[in-house]
C-alpha cells in the first residue's frame, strides 16, 4: 500500500506503538501465569496430594493446556517487538519528512529532485508498513475462525501432551491414525512445529509440516536478515562501530543460517531424477550444526528402507553426506529396479567436528542413541507393510557408533545392521545389538582399522572406555563381512586418513538393502 | 604449460570433461547402442573433510539393460576394446551362475571405468581421491545417449553450460570452443 | 467437612485459582483489543495489527479459557465427590462405632 505524505504526516503513531505495549505486557502476564499454574500442578494438584489415575491424568490435561497457553507467549512477544521496531522506524520516516519539508517544498509540484527525495521518504515508509505487516502476519493466526478451529485446539492440546510426555512413537501413531482427515490437515497447517518432528507421524505429513516450517522459517531469516541490514546501515551512518561491529557479527550467524536452509530447501525440491522418488523432509533444526532428516522415497510404503548415519564431521552444509545418500539410493535402484527402496540420511545429531579430539569421547553417541532410536520406532509404527519391508540401518565411521550405542541401549526397529570403516560400536559382540548376528554386516578398511589416529580401548573405572570397542569386522564379533576393494586402481598416492568403500562394496551393501544377501560376496 | 588460470575457461584441472570423454569412449564401440535414460553426477565422500571422488554415472533402461546385449555382449566388447584405447583392467567380477556383474578399467590419467550389471546396468566414471576445492563450480556438459533433462539428476551439480534445453547450448555460452 | 484428609480444599484451591486466571487472561487481552481499536488508518501493518488482535481476543484466548474453565469445573466435581465419598465413609464410621 503506497503511502502518502499526509498519511505519514498525521499518524498516530502513539497509538500503535500502545498497542505493541500491551502486547509486551500480555505475554509478560502470560508468563507469570504460566508460571503460577505450574507451581500449582508442582503444590497442591502435586501427586502427593492427589493420587490415582483420574488424578494423574487430570495433571497431563492441565500440563497440556498450561503447555497450549505457553506457546502464546512468544507470538506476543513477536508481535511486540515488530510493533516497537515500526514505530521507531516510521519516526524516522517521519522526521525525513518533516525535515525535507521545512526547505519549503512544493508538495503539489515538486522539482524532480524533490519528488525523488519524497519518494524515497515515502517508500521507505511503505516498506516499514509491509515489514511490519510481514512479521505480524506470521504469528497472528488470523485464519477463518470457526468450530473446526475449536476442534483442532483439541488434538493438538493431546498430541502435545503426548509429546511432552515422552510417550512412544507408536502413541503417537495411535493418535494420529485416530484423527479424521480434517483435524490431521488442521493440525499440520496449525502446528506444524508439533507434527513435522514428531516420530510416528506418517512421512508425507511430517514432510508437508516440516515443508511449511521451513517456508517460515526462511521468510522470518529473511525479515531478520533485512532488519539487521537496516539497523547495521545506520549504525554506520552514526559511527557507531561497536554496535555495528556486534550487528555484523549477528548478521554473519543470520546468513550462514540462512544458506544452510536454502540448501536444505534445495535437496528437497523435486523428485530424485534418477529414481523418480520424492524426496520427504522428515526432521530438521537449523540450530548448532544443523539436523536433518531427508528421505528419497517414502519409508512407510517402500519395498525396503535404509536409514543411513553419517560419520564425524556429518553437517548440513557439506554436499558429501547427501550425495552418499543419494548414490545409496541409486545403487539400491540399480539393484532392484523393480521394486521401491527409501533411502533416508539421518543426521539428527550434533556429529563431532574434529575426529581427533571428539570422536573419541562417547558422549555424543549417548545423545544421539535415544533420538535414533525414537526414529526407527517412528518409521516402525507408520510403516504399512511391516512385515514385508525390510529395514536396515547403514552407520558410516562414527556414525556407526551411534548405531551400536543406540541398539545397545534402547533396541533399534530394524531388520539390519550394516557398519562401513566402523571404529568401533561400544558393543563387544554383533548379539549385542539387539538382532540376529546373521543380519549384522561390516566393511572396513583393507589391511586395518580405520584411520581415527590414537583410537585405542582402555577400560576405566566408571564402566566407560576410552575407545570404541572391538572392531565388528573382527572373527570375534560374531558379524558378518563383505569385500570391500578400495581404489585397488588408483595410480595416485592414496592421502593417508582417507577411505572409501569402493565399488564392490557398494554392490554389496545394495544387495543387502534390497534383502538380496544371497548375491553378497 | 600455461601457470595462470584462466577463468573464462573451464577449470584445468575440472575432471567432469575427462569423465564424460571415458564414458564416450567406451559407449563408441558397443554395437547398437539403445541410448541412456538417466544420468548423475555427485561426489563419494570419505574419511578425509578435504579429499573428495566424483562419479558420473549412466544407466540403460530397464527393458535394454534385461537384454543380453546389454548384460554380456557388451561386456565382451569392452573387455576388448578397453585396452586398445590404452585402458588398464583392473578388475572383473561374476555372479554365482558366471554371468559378469562387473568390469573395470583405469585411464592413464586415473579416471576409472566401471560397467555394472545389476537389475539396471550402468556405465559409471570415478576419479581417484582429489583434493576437495571449495570453489569447484563446473560447466554442465551436455549428456550422451540422449539423456533428457528430466532424467538428468547432473545438471544440480554444475550451475552453467548446458542446461537441458531442446535447442541446445548457446554457442556463445559453450565453454569448449576455442 | 472432610474428616479424614485435607485434599478436597488443594484441589478447590487448584481449581479457583485455573478459574482466576482465565478472568485475568480476559481482562489483560481486552486491554490489547482496546488499544487497537485506536489504529491509525492507511497502513496495511496497522490492519495486521488489528487483525491480530481481533483473532486472539475473539477466538484464541476464548478457547484456552473453555478449556482451563473446563479444568477447574472438573476440579471442583472432583473435590465435591471426594468430599461425599468422606461424609458417607464418616456417617458409616459413626454408625459402626454405635
Amino acid at each position: 500500500m503506497r503511502i502518502d505524505a499526509e498519511t505519514l504526516r498525521e499518524a498516530d503513531f502513539d497509538a500503535l506503538a500502545a498497542v505493541g505495549e500491551q502486547w509486551a505486557a500480555f505475554a509478560a502476564h502470560l508468563t507469570e501465569q504460566v508460571e503460577a499454574l505450574e507451581e500449582t500442578l508442582g503444590g497442591g494438584l502435586h501427586e502427593d496430594n492427589w493420587d490415582g489415575e483420574s488424578a494423574e491424568a487430570a495433571r497431563d490435561r492441565i500440563r497440556a493446556a498450561v503447555a497450549g497457553l505457553e506457546q502464546r507467549i512468544g507470538p506476543a512477544g513477536r508481535a511486540a517487538a515488530a510493533i516497537a521496531d515500526a514505530v521507531e522506524d516510521f519516526h524516522a520516516c517521519r522526521d525525513e519528512l518533516e525535515a525535507l519539508l521545512s526547505e519549503n517544498v512544493d508538495l503539489d509540484d515538486p522539482s524532480p529532485e524533490d519528488a525523488a527525495r519524497l519518494a524515497a521518504v515515502l517508500g521507505r515508509a511503505a516498506a516499514v508498513d509491509e515489514e511490519l505487516a510481514a512479521r505480524i502476519g506470521l504469528v497472528a493466526e488470523t485464519e477463518p475462525v470457526g468450530a473446526e478451529r475449536l476442534a483442532a485446539a483439541d488434538p493438538a492440546l493431546a498430541l502435545a501432551a503426548l509429546l511432552d510426555s515422552g510417550a512412544s512413537p507408536k502413541a503417537v501413531n495411535d493418535l494420529w491414525e485416530s484423527l479424521s482427515g480434517a483435524e490431521q490437515a488442521a493440525l499440520i497447517e496449525g502446528r506444524p512445529d508439533l507434527v513435522g518432528p514428531a516420530d510416528g507421524v506418517p512421512a508425507d505429513a511430517r514432510d508437508e509440516a516440516n515443508r511449511r516450517r521451513l517456508d517460515v522459517d526462511l521468510q522470518n531469516l529473511d525479515a531478520d536478515i533485512s532488519h539487521v541490514e537496516q539497523q547495521l546501515e545506520r549504525a554506520e551512518r552514526n559511527g557507531d562501530e561497536a554496535a555495528a561491529e556486534t550487528l555484523r557479527e549477528r548478521l554473519d550467524g543470520l546468513t550462514d543460517t540462512r544458506r544452510d536452509l536454502g540448501v536444505l530447501e534445495d535437496r528437497v525440491d523435486g523428485p530424485d531424477r534418477v529414481t523418480g522418488q520424492d524426496h520427504y523432509l522428515l526432521d530438521y533444526d537449523a540450530a548448532g550444526d544443523g539436523k536433518a532428516v531427508i528421505a528419497i522415497g517414502n519409508p512407510d510404503t517402500a519395498d525396503n528402507t535404509a536409514v543411513f548415519v553419517p560419520g564425524t564431521g556429518a553437517d548440513l552444509g557439506r554436499g558429501g553426506d547427501y550425495d552418499r545418500v543419494a548414490a545409496m539410493a541409486h545403487d539400491a535402484h540399480e539393484a532392484a529396479p523393480g521394486e521401491d527402496t527409501a533411502m533416508v540420511m539421518w543426521l539428527g545429531y550434533d556429529a563431532p567436528d574434529h575426529p581427533v579430539a571428539d570422536a573419541h569421547s562417547l558422549s555424543y553417541a549417548k545423545d544421539a542413541s535415544g533420538d535414533l532410536a525414537s526414529f526407527m520406532g517412528g518409521l516402525d509404527a507408520a510403516n504399512r507393510d511391516g512385515e514385508h519391508a525390510t529395514t536396515t540401518v547403514v552407520g558410516y565411521s562414527y556414525g556407526s557408533t551411534v548405531v551400536g550405542q543406540s541398539a545397545k541401549d534402547h533396541g533399534l526397529e530394524t531388520d539390519q545392521i550394516i557398519a562401513v570403516a566402523s571404529p568401533g560400536m561400544n558393543v563387544d559382540h554383533a548379539s549385542d545389538l539387539g538382532i540376529d548376528p546373521e543380519d549384522v554386516w561390516a566393511t572396513t578398511a583393507p589391511g586395518d582399522i580405520i584411520h581415527l589416529p590414537g583410537v585405542i580401548d582402555i577400560p576405566l573405572p566408571n564402566g566407560d572406555s576410552l575407545g570404541l570397542g572391538p572392531s565388528p569386522v573382527g572373527e570375534d564379533f560374531g558379524g558378518r563381512t563383505f569385500d570391500s576393494d578400495a581404489m585397488s586402481w588408483n595410480p595416485l598416492d592414496i592421502h593417508t586418513n582417507y577411505w572409501n568403500e569402493g565399488n564392490a562394496a557398494r554392490d554389496n551393501m545394495a544387495f543387502i538393502i534390497t534383502g538380496q544377501t544371497d548375491r553378497v560376496s | 604449460m600455461e601457470e595462470r588460470v584462466d577463468r573464462t575457461r573451464p577449470e584445468r584441472d575440472d575432471p567432469w570433461p575427462r569423465m564424460e570423454e571415458a564414458v564416450r569412449e567406451a559407449i563408441a564401440a558397443l554395437p547398437d547402442f539403445p541410448g541412456f535414460e538417466t544420468r548423475a553426477f555427485g561426489e563419494l565422500a570419505g574419511t578425509h573433510p578435504d579429499v573428495v571422488q566424483y562419479e558420473l554415472s549412466y544407466t540403460f533402461t530397464l527393458a535394454d539393460s534385461e537384454t543380453a546385449k546389454v548384460r554380456r555382449d557388451y561386456v565382451t566388447v569392452l573387455e576388448r576394446h578397453l585396452p586398445a584405447i590404452g585402458y588398464t583392467i583392473h578388475s572383473r567380477r561374476f555372479d554365482r551362475d558366471g554371468a559378469p556383474r562387473a568390469l573395470e578399467a583405469v585411464r592413464p590419467d586415473g579416471i576409472n571405468l566401471w560397467y555394472r550389471v545389476l537389475g539396471l546396468v550402468s556405465v559409471k566414471a570415478q576419479t581417484g581421491p582429489m583434493p576437495r576445492d571449495p570453489d569447484y563450480d563446473p560447466y554442465c556438459p551436455p549428456p550422451l545417449g540422449g539423456v533428457t533433462r528430466d532424467r538428468d539428476a547432473a545438471l544440480d551439480f554444475c550451475a552453467r553450460g548446458y542446461s537441458g534445453e531442446a535447442a541446445g547450448p548457446d554457442p556463445a555460452a559453450d565453454p569448449y570452443e576455442l | 467437612m472432610p474428616r479424614f484428609h485435607i485434599e478436597p480444599d488443594e484441589v478447590r484451591t487448584a481449581a479457583a485459582s485455573i478459574r482466576e486466571s482465565t478472568r485475568t487472561l480476559r481482562e489483560r487481552m481486552l486491554l490489547v483489543s482496546e488499544a487497537a481499536e485506536r489504529l491509525p488508518d492507511g497502513f496495511t501493518g496497522a490492519a495486521a495489527v488489528a487483525s491480530m488482535a481481533e483473532a486472539w481476543a475473539g477466538t484464541h484466548l476464548p478457547a484456552h479459557r473453555e478449556v482451563f474453565e473446563e479444568l477447574a469445573g472438573h476440579l471442583e466435581a472432583h473435590a465435591e465427590e471426594v468430599v461425599a465419598a468422606d461424609e458417607r465413609s464418616a456417617e458409616d464410621f459413626d454408625a459402626h462405632r454405635r
